[in-house]
């Protein structure tokens, strides 16, 4: 009896972890006009994505990768700008921000690659 | 004086669930200058901004307000939560499904039309988003499909290529095609919408005020002159994401909530976030006023000072898809040498006494002349370093590579325009480009390999160490052109950026003249509906304006506190016309003269 409670038990928690929605990345934008956020989340494979403009929207692709995160290292804001980006990082087991000019290439590439992933553009 | 005030509140009290209209009828009754307390509450610009913020963030309006020239929407939908401005991006593209282009109507129109039913039955529920999610994946799919269907029509040859075979020209010609697709998707949603025939007017009318605001400037005549043809040959844009057009971001082109001016194009847009959002005329022209003012700011004015030194004649010519060297080595050297023993010293104007009074210099650090080289040594140590972490420079001098036992040639090798064109997708037109230390290195090392072509390595650092030298001179120049005014030396404390307050000092004055031909009963309306993008909705923030004035003091962000820019939206021009008085605390600029 007790190895078949364990057994459901292992089913149970095993089936509703897979399904747990873990925040994965929150990317906030600001503007001089206007503010905007996407939290994007992951559920077993799935990915999903919380904005300022729908609670909620399925990725068809991984909006953001650590790939593209390792691309922000190299950017450096040497002056003020005036739309910025902050990116937390909690896919890692020790939180990451990043942050810069939204405007600047390598930023824009990936903000708008999370802007087509999360419904902002269609 | 108590009972003046104990009417005074009589008299207000009802504005704590007033609409617009009310708040409107209150504060411009005629009968008002008769009571003191309530006069000082209707006269003050402050309340004016604040009410109008109140009533569009009320319970009853949640984000959505009629005014008398349209309506702010800044709402969700009651029924799935969506923002309505993105609910307008949708339907706009559905309205425009018969006049999309042929290759994407096809296979486009019954996409669009599931749309329909999708958003026809909006509800707020997880398996509603996920259908909308769908059709928008598979609509985001089928643009994909149909950019490719392009390039491959073109270029049949494509069809077979394995990814890592791909070259960094092949791949522009798809992502043109994917660009070239979004600017006529861009076109039919929106080039004939009422929406942006809206931006269009107002664009002319700010255009025109500001036009006569330089002619109360006291400039000398060049300085007129080039600011009144700056004014004149902004360009209005549709918001689209191609960097031979404008390169605004993707979510530019439908949701986005933003605006801005372009110096390297002279450009302005408006995203589609916005005006689907503010389709009101008086919210509009603040807006683009600003914006507008961004041509002629202290940040653009150094640019053209910069513009005529000689070694900006010198980068100009770098810009080439000539073979380099673009510049004769012979040329190069003896230009070079002259430049970088010769500083050029920088121009004043005559705006400068106005530009300090825009913005507080108090706590500067004091900048000398050891300070710009030891700036302009940092900033060119950052590029370079930045290049040389991407190995651009080896890229750039190697001219061929062994792949499968095989030499190939270095598509990169002296080819700067390349080299961005891996990373922005593009190639760039050379009116948009600029020189960088890319174009630096390669035209030096060019010339280095045609004095001594046996040394490669000696020549490849001496072209680092040269290019070095040249971008510290480029900082250097434009550094002491714009002084404590430079953007560049704001994080450092040597400079505050008087640029976003002149932009604002000089729409609010072009304001004040379209306020003006407004009828008198609708000025007070139209004042504070032109801060409605500056009003945010209840939160710990605004319930503590007063924490965050003091908190905004302490970051490099050239905008202010939301509220602060609100009320710095009436200065005397406009809080004269609209006929509402100010504190001087209020007032952020609003003394300011040039």
């Amino acid at each position: 009896m007790q190895t078949l409670i364990l057994v459901f038990l292992t089913v149970f928690v095993a089936s509703a972890s897979a399904e747990t929605k873990t925040l994965r990345f929150e990317i906030k934008t600001k503007g001089q006009w206007g503010q905007h956020f996407s939290k994007i989340h992951q559920q077993g494979k799935k990915w999903w994505c919380e904005t300022d403009l729908i609670p909620y929207f399925d990725s068809a692709v991984v909006p953001i990768t650590s790939e593209d995160l390792l691309k922000l290292k190299n950017e450096m804001k040497t002056s003020q700008c005036q739309d910025l980006f902050v990116i937390h990082d909690f896919s890692q087991p020790a939180t990451k921000t990043f942050s810069g000019c939204s405007t600047d290439a390598t930023p824009k590439m990936i903000l708008d690659k999370v802007s087509k992933a999360c419904g902002r553009s269609i | 004086m108590k009972i003046k005030l104990a009417f005074g509140l009589l008299l207000l009290a009802p504005l704590a669930h007033a609409g617009i209209d009310e708040v409107v009828k209150v504060l411009s009754s005629p009968t008002c200058p008769e009571v003191t307390v309530a006069c000082e509450n209707k006269s003050s610009c402050a309340s004016v901004t604040d009410k109008f913020c109140d009533t569009l963030w009320s319970p009853e309006k949640k984000g959505k307000i009629e005014t008398f020239d349209g309506v702010v929407d800044v709402s969700s939908s009651p029924k799935s939560h969506m923002q309505n401005s993105m609910l307008a991006d949708m339907l706009a593209l559905i309205s425009s499904k018969d006049r999309l282009p042929a290759d994407l109507k096809e296979k486009g129109s019954p996409i669009l039309d599931r749309l329909k039913e999708v958003l026809d039955s909006e509800q707020d529920s997880r398996v509603w988003y996920q259908n909308l999610s769908r059709v928008a994946n598979d609509w985001n799919n089928l643009k994909a499909d149909v950019a490719t269907n392009r390039t491959e029509t073109r270029h049949p040859e494509f069809k077979d290529l394995p990814q890592d075979k791909i070259t960094t020209a092949q791949r522009v010609e798809y992502n043109q095609d994917s660009l070239d697709l979004e600017r006529d998707i861009i076109d039919t949603k929106y080039k004939s919408s009422p929406e942006w025939k809206r931006v269009e007017r107002v664009f002319t009318q700010a255009q025109a005020d500001l036009l006569e605001e330089v002619k109360n400037l006291p400039l000398t005549p060049v300085e007129r002159e080039m600011m009144t043809n700056r004014i004149t040959t902004v360009q209005l844009s549709l918001p689209y994401p191609d960097p031979n057009l404008l390169g605004s971001s993707a979510d530019c082109s439908s949701t986005a909530q933003n605006a801005f001016y372009s110096p390297n194009y002279h450009k302005f847009t408006m995203c589609a976030g916005f005006f689907n959002s503010f389709k009101s005329d008086s919210a509009l022209y603040a807006v683009i006023a600003h914006e507008i003012s961004h041509s002629i700011d202290p940040n653009r004015l150094n640019a053209f000072k910069y513009k005529d030194t000689p070694l900006a004649q010198l980068e100009k010519k770098l810009i080439t898809d000539a073979p380099v060297p673009a510049v004769k080595c012979s040329d190069w050297k003896n230009t070079t040498l002259d430049l970088l023993n010769n500083v050029a010293e920088p121009k004043t104007d005559s705006l400068s006494k106005l530009n300090d009074c825009l913005i507080s210099k108090s706590g500067l650090r004091p900048l000398t002349e050891n300070d710009f080289r030891g700036m302009s040594d940092i900033f060119a140590r950052s590029m370079i370093s930045n290049n040389a972490s991407a190995n651009n420079f080896t890229r750039l001098a190697q001219p061929t590579f062994t792949k499968n036992g095989k030499e190939e040639p270095n598509p990169f090798y002296l080819k700067p325009q390349s080299l961005s064109a891996s990373s922005l997708g593009v190639f760039l037109k050379p009116e948009l480009r600029s020189a960088g230390a890319t174009e630096v290195f390669a035209q030096a090392y060019a010339c280095q390999m045609e004095d001594h072509p046996e040394s490669r390595t000696q020549n490849f650092e001496n072209a680092i160490a040269e290019t070095q030298n040249l971008v510290t001179l480029h900082y250097n120049e434009y550094l002491r052109g714009c002084g404590t005014n430079c953007t560049e030396l704001v994080s450092s404390q040597f400079s505050r950026d008087p640029s976003e307050n002149f932009a604002d000092w000089m729409s609010n004055r072009a304001r004040a003249r379209f306020l003006g031909r407004l009828d008198a009963a609708k000025r007070v309306e139209a004042s504070a509906v032109a801060t409605s993008m500056s009003c945010r909705p209840p939160s710990p923030l605004t319930s503590a304006t007063d924490f965050t004035e003091i908190e905004k003091k302490s970051s490099y962000e050239p905008h202010p506190d939301p509220r602060v820019r609100r009320l710095s939206m009436f200065p005397p021009e406009v809080s004269a016309v609209v006929g509402c008085e100010t504190t001087p605390s209020e007032q952020k600029f609003g003394t300011c003269k040039p």
